[in-house]
């Protein structure tokens, strides 16, 4: 004889939502912002184009030369000098004369960035009347 | 005696709160850069300024070779006419986008051309690095 229902033990049904497809499409974007995001912050570096002629601004009553080699040594008046130090020596000069005109000799052959470095420094000093020349040795 | 099959379930919770958490951290603390065309690597630079926002970019490659890109028509990628371009539009401010390792003497060539062309403002792209 069957058993009537009612005496069973009763067992309770579980709803659950399937959350699968939720998962694959985190997972995608997920992925997506991974590969797609950078954490490198942008920033731009200002450069003065001065119509003034090389020769006129070497010449020039409180001009600093600062010279910059093949080999990325950097010369401040034909001084030999460490690039981490040249942001005290333009302070101290930039104190003395605040007109001081700066004008870099890069070597053809330099790259670009040992430039920027330079030029930045130079800014950090206080002083943003910079020429760019090359170095004709 | 009928036998029970149970289902041996992972919990998954867990592991969707860590993956969503790092996706809002993707969100929120990256920016989405576009790719490169030119495979340029920017130089490094130790001051923090607002990015560049002119109309115009000039790209110059590591061998000196010289590009233009206008923002407004992402196609108008040409190769050695930029002269002709830079005449034209006649731009107030320019951005430069220049390989670290590019020799100095194309740096200065472009600085020279910019300066006959009369423009005034000229931004050079760099990646901010701290000192």
């Amino acid at each position: 004889m069957k058993t009537h229902s009612f005496y069973q033990k009763e067992e309770k049904e579980l709803i659950s939502i399937n959350i699968t497809p939720l998962i694959d499409i985190v997972f995608l974007l997920l992925v997506f912002f991974m590969l797609a995001t950078s954490f490198i912050q942008k920033s731009t570096i200002e450069v003065n184009l001065s119509t003034g002629k090389t020769v006129k601004v070497e010449n020039q009553k409180g001009t600093v030369v600062l010279i910059l080699n093949k080999e990325g040594q950097v010369y401040l008046n034909k001084k030999l000098i460490n690039i981490s130090n040249i942001r005290n020596e333009i302070i101290h000069i930039i104190e003395k004369n605040p007109k001081s005109k700066i004008l870099i000799k890069s070597h053809k052959k330099i790259a670009v960035q040992k430039v920027i470095r330079l030029i930045e420094e130079i800014r950090m000093a206080g002083s943003d009347n910079i020429k760019l020349v090359n170095l004709e040795k | 005696m009928s036998s029970k099959k149970k289902i041996k379930q992972i919990n998954l919770i867990p592991l969707i709160n860590v993956i969503f958490l790092m996706l809002i951290f993707f969100m929120l603390a990256g920016t989405i850069t576009t790719i490169d065309p030119y495979k340029i690597k920017i130089p490094e630079s130790i001051i923090k300024n607002d990015p560049a926002t002119p109309f115009l970019t000039i790209i110059v490659k590591k061998n000196g070779e010289i590009f233009i890109d206008s923002k407004n028509k992402k196609k108008e990628l040409q190769k050695r006419n930029y002269l002709e371009i830079l005449k034209a539009r006649k731009p107030k401010e320019i951005s430069l986008k220049i390989d670290s390792q590019t020799p100095s003497e194309y740096f200065l060539k472009v600085l020279k051309i910019l300066e006959n062309e009369k423009i005034k403002k000229v931004v050079i792209e760099t990646n901010y690095i701290k000192e």
